[in-house]
């Protein structure tokens, strides 16, 4: 501090602080320039914040439409009815549960309104003593069996009464019995069952005669007159107990097709009988719980009457279902299913009428449950016992009966009883089919119709398409950007980049339409060929190489750069063409298939199927790859071109000045340092083979359904399962369904909230968890690239 | 026959022979009928106001203008007696004798001992030893061996301006060329690095030859033996440094030199 006394100190500090001087006018900036700055701000800022929330609203959409897929039923208690008897066995709900209605083999049937009981007669005739009553499957029906032999049933209609719409409903029911039927053996009915197949009507009967119990078919056949449905005429009885070996017959079923019975005899087995041609057979012999000793308590058939649905006395579920095993041509009962067990015994089972679920329940618990994916989906245990159960036709409300006599109704919601991890990708064993499958069917022509929804055969669909489209379209998208951006005359180059650009502008509608009218028949036949020009093109190249390093260098130093071009396009061109003609030639020497009649004919097309395995479609993953391939490269082109072509020309020089050869210069510098943005091209290109829709659609048709339906009716003509449990999915020659491709085809007929429509989404969901999981790894990777190969 | 400068006309042999030599960018001619000749083991500079021509003759003399497209030339250009242009000559053989310092530098993206050895990779040299070898004497006569012997494999990129300057000086001479070409080698470079430089290239004299573009007179002076002074695509002056900068012939080399060029 030796300026302590110099005689100016540059701050005093007791003087008052300096006043800032004005900024001069010329440095301040503008009213208008910082307005419009803040502007911009705002403008940049909500559309950032916007695009951010445009992507987050999108999940939290999807999120909300995917989400009820995953809850669990509830069912809540609605109300609570006395019912008139006590030793009620059967009950039954109306459309609306508003008249649940009871029987208990007595001369009348009770219909409870709440409020008050009303009995209504059958209508039988004095003396007739009802022995069996069970209710039909599909209709308010009771079927009825007698002391003397007799079998009926009598049909139960509602008929709702509203004066105004205010006004509370009265629904009021009716009773119609139809004509008795004698099985000409008069003994008490012990078990019945009753099918209508169009004209073809068939009752089954149990009964106790003196001498032993008889299993009975009795038919009906109704006449068509020439005024309509005519009078049914009974066919004579039939005695069918000499097909059950002396077993003795404790329950029948019969399904829908009233052309089979299910016998269930006294020792726990299953005969499935059924009517061919020459009469009545024993089809086959079941022991569905022969690795358990127990007792079979429960057998019905779910909705659709293929498959059989067993409880035991320990609790047991066990589904049977009718396919055909391979090696077989008639359809038999297989297990397909075991449910968890449950904790009580299996005694009582109803079937919804929409779908495969069902209710079973035993002592105080109750159990509702899914068939097609074998789950109990919710146990319910009751403060009483269980007596009775009862679903309406829409499976919405549940009647439970107590052993006081009082009927419990509870609402059940399951609207999605299918979804389920398991449906989605796990193998499921379904309706008609000789195994577990992965498979995806949506809809089908009928009600009863299982639906099959699993993701996997079209997440391996995208994936399939987007690898062989990747396959075909990368080295060629990327060697002819290396081309083009490093060894073509810049005058070919300026023709060639704006034509791909072009190209890349393709509406992939006409890609598809280009596809599936012209190239799927033009490639289906020419197999062979194309296989000798995915040889013959790289082989041209290396020719053409080899020859124009043969040339002496003073000739070649002549000819401007990028001449060699003009020798490697006819060479590629004629080897090609040769390639081409020369496919039948190969197709005669490898590619011989034999017929069943023992002649060789050289066809690819039946080759493929009989070498492999796999089958052989015209709409292909072949046709398929090289569409996108024809979208996606032009997009990998074009910024992989510009990617290339934007590394300095200081550093080319500089490897050029080394005395690097112009392939080296590419290797070593070029490619590392454009490998960031070729990765995006790579990436980018992949987004639009993965996302690509309309020439998946157009170019492969409805493969899964048409797979599908043919496995159901010629077997299983895959590998699957085994060692290539995926083989068939893989095949480059069948076709496939995308993710894509199914939500457009499909979301327009799926019903909205439907599982259907809600497992599309989850499709989509899926779709972007993909994309998004390879963008991440790639995004990743690309960051790395461009931080080790920086040039700034 | 370019001529060299009267006094070196029997001392020394002219290895780089530019003969009467035009050349185009396009329609636009940038060199007009360049005529002279460089003495094989001695360093040349070539001095002029910017834009004259001085980096474009430079890039002929290894052919890197054949990269650019709309270019033409006539007269001719002959290393050691054969043309350039000779159908038999092949470029990158060529490159590979005529070593070159570019103006702007540009290490590639990759690590210090890469860059340098990168001449010897394309080459097919991958005898570790060897490489290692070229690498610190290369690395030693571009004066950077000391500040970067710690982090040979870390990326060029991480160095400053001066030392990647170096480090290109350094990939140039790593692979030994007969001819150096070195563009403003020191412009960016502190007088330390500068004075490093210029000592590498009078080392480097007896094995090489030498052409420097600079726009330093100081610097032409130390080093050169001869300048060759260029005004608007033209050779105006050719002679030994010494007297060129002492007695020049020409008016415009006179204003150059002196600073009273506009
Ligand atoms: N690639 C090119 N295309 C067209 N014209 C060019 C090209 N390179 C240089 N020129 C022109 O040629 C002339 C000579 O340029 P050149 O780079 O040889 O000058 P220079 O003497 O090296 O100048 P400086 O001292 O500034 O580096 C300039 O007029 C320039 O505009
Ligand atoms: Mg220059």
């Amino acid at each position: 501090m030796q300026s302590a006394e110099s005689p100016e100190p540059l701050r005093d500090p007791a003087a008052p602080p300096r006043s800032p001087s004005p900024v001069p006018e010329r440095f301040m900036v503008s009213k208008g320039v910082l307005r419009f700055d803040r502007f911009m701000t705002y403008v940049i800022l909500f559309g950032g914040i916007g695009i951010i929330a445009a992507v987050f609203g999108i999940f939290v959409f999807i999120g909300s439409v995917i989400w009820p897929l995953f809850q669990s039923p509830t069912l809540t208690p609605l109300r609570e009815l006395p019912l008139a008897t006590s030793g009620t066995t059967l009950v039954g709900l109306d459309e609306r549960s508003e008249l649940p209605y009871s029987y208990d083999g007595s001369a009348d049937l009770h219909f409870h309104s709440g409020s008050s009981n009303v009995s209504q007669p059958l209508g039988l005739e004095s003396g007739t003593q009802i022995t069996f009553w069970r209710q039909d499957r599909l209709n308010d029906r009771i079927l009825l069996g007698t002391q003397d032999g007799r079998v009926g049933f009598v049909d139960i209609s509602f008929t709702a009464k509203q004066s105004s719409p205010k006004a509370p409903r009265s629904v009021t029911g009716s009773l119609k019995l139809a004509p008795w039927l004698a099985l000409n053996n008069p003994a008490p009915v012990e078990s019945l069952d009753y099918a209508s197949q169009g004209e073809r009507k068939l009752f089954g009967a149990i009964v106790n005669a003196p001498e032993g119990p008889k299993l009975l078919v009795v038919g009906q056949r109704q006449k068509k007159g020439l005024m309509g449905a005519g009078k049914l005429e009974a066919t004579p009885p039939e005695d069918l107990t000499p097909l059950l070996a002396g077993a003795r017959p404790i329950r029948v079923l019969l399904p829908g097709t009233a052309d089979a019975i299910v016998v269930q005899t006294q020792t726990n087995e299953l005969l499935y009988l059924f009517r061919a041609p020459s009469g009545w057979e024993v089809r086959q012999q079941i022991k569905p719980f022969a690795d358990i000793a127990t007792d079979i308590t429960v057998m019905d058939f779910l909705y659709g009457d293929v498959s059989l649905v067993l409880g035991d006395s320990k609790g047991n579920v066990r589904i049977l279902s009718l396919n055909v095993p391979p090696g077989s041509d008639r359809r038999l009962f297989a297990e397909t299913q075991r449910l968890q067990p449950l904790d009580a015994p299996i005694r009582y089972f109803v079937a919804s009428r929409r779908n495969k679920s069902f209710v079973v329940a035993g002592d105080t618990q109750c159990a509702l449950c899914y068939a097609t994916t074998g789950t109990v989906r919710s146990v319910l245990d009751l403060p009483y016992t269980v007596r009775s159960l009862c679903l309406d036709a829409k499976a919405e409300h549940l009647g439970i009966v107590d052993s006081d006599g009082t009927l419990h109704l509870n609402t059940v919601h399951d609207p999605h009883p299918e979804a389920g991890w398991r449906t989605f990708f796990g193998k499921i064993w379904y309706e008609g089919y000789s195994e577990p499958r992965w498979e995806w069917q949506s809809t089908g022509g009928t009600d009863d119709f299982e639906p099959k929804l699993s993701l996997v055969p079209l997440i391996i669909g995208s994936i399939k398409g987007t690898l062989y489209a990747m396959l075909f379209a990368v080295p060629i998208a990327l060697l002819a950007a290396i081309y083009t951006s490093q060894f073509l005359s810049a005058s070919v180059k300026r023709i060639v980049k704006p034509a791909m650009e072009i190209m890349a502008s393709l509406p992939s509608v006409v890609l598809g339409f280009l596809a599936a009218l012209w190239l799927a028949p033009l490639i289906e036949t020419k197999v062979p060929s194309i296989l000798l020009l995915i040889v013959s093109i790289p082989l041209s190249a290396m020719i053409a190489g080899s020859i124009w390093i043969r040339v002496p260098l003073h000739q070649r130093n002549r000819l401007p750069r990028g001449a060699e071009f003009w020798l490697l396009a006819p060479l590629m061109a004629a080897l090609g063409y040769l390639a081409w003609l020369s496919g039948p030639a190969l197709e005669s020497l490898l590619f011989v298939a034999k017929l069943p009649d023992g002649s060789q004919i050289a066809d690819f097309r039946l080759w493929w199927p009989q070498f492999t395995g796999l089958p052989y479609d015209q709409r292909n993953c072949l046709v398929v790859g090289f569409m996108m391939g024809f979208a996606v490269i032009p997009v990998i082109f074009t910024i992989a071109e510009d990617a290339l072509s934007n590394v300095p020309p200081a550093l080319t020089s500089a490897a050029e000045a080394l005395g690097a050869s112009r392939w080296q210069v590419v290797r070593t510098v070029v490619l590392p340092i454009a490998s960031a943005g070729i990765f995006s091209a790579l990436m980018i290109g992949l987004g639009r083979a993965v996302g690509e829709t309309m020439i998946v659609v157009m170019a492969t048709g409805n493969t899964p359904v048409v797979d599908a339906a043919g496995r159901l009716l010629f077997g299983d003509p895959g590998l699957g399962g085994g060692l290539f449990p995926l083989a068939d999915h893989w095949n480059i020659f069948s076709g496939m369904r995308t993710l894509s491709a199914n939500i457009a085809v499909e979301l327009p007929e799926a019903a909205q909230g439907s599982t259907h429509y809600r497992t599309l989404f989850l499709g989509a969901f899926a779709l972007f968890l993909m994309t998004f999981v390879l963008n991440t790894a790639a995004e990743l990777l690309r960051q790395r690239l461009r931080e080790k190969f920086k040039i700034v | 026959m370019p001529p060299l400068p009267l006094h070196l006309q029997s001392s020394a042999r002219p290895f780089i022979e530019v003969d009467h030599f035009d050349f185009w960018y396009g329609p636009k001619q940038v060199l007009h009928d360049i005529h002279l000749a460089f003495p094989e083991n001695h360093i040349t500079a070539l001095i002029g106001p910017s834009g004259c021509g001085k980096t474009t003759l430079l890039r002929n003399l290894n052919r890197m203008n054949d990269l650019v497209d709309g270019i033409r030339h006539r007269g001719d250009i002959r290393l050691d007696g054969t043309s350039l242009y000779d159908p038999k000559v092949e470029v990158i053989s060529l490159r590979k004798r005529v070593g070159m310092v570019f103006q702007k530098y540009n290490p590639f993206p990759k690590s210090i001992y890469e860059n340098v050895i990168f001449s010897l990779r394309v080459a097919g040299r991958n005898d570790r030893r060897q490489l290692d070898e070229v690498v610190e004497k290369s690395l030693r006569q571009a004066a950077l061996w000391d500040e970067v012997k710690d982090k040979l494999h870390e990326s060029a990129f991480g160095l400053s301006g001066g030392q990647q300057q170096r480090l290109c000086i350094a990939r140039a001479i790593a692979n030994r060329p007969q001819v150096l070409l070195m563009d403003e080698p020191c412009a960016a470079l502190d007088p330390i690095a500068t004075l490093k430089i210029e000592e590498l290239m009078t080392q480097l004299k007896d094995e090489f030859t030498i052409v420097i573009v600079t726009h330093n007179m100081e610097q032409a002076r130390r080093v050169a033996d001869l300048t060759a002074f260029f005004y608007l695509g033209k050779l105006i002056e050719y002679d030994e440094t010494l007297s060129l900068f002492t007695q020049p012939s020409q008016i415009q080399t006179e204003a150059y030199i002196s600073g009273r060029f506009s």
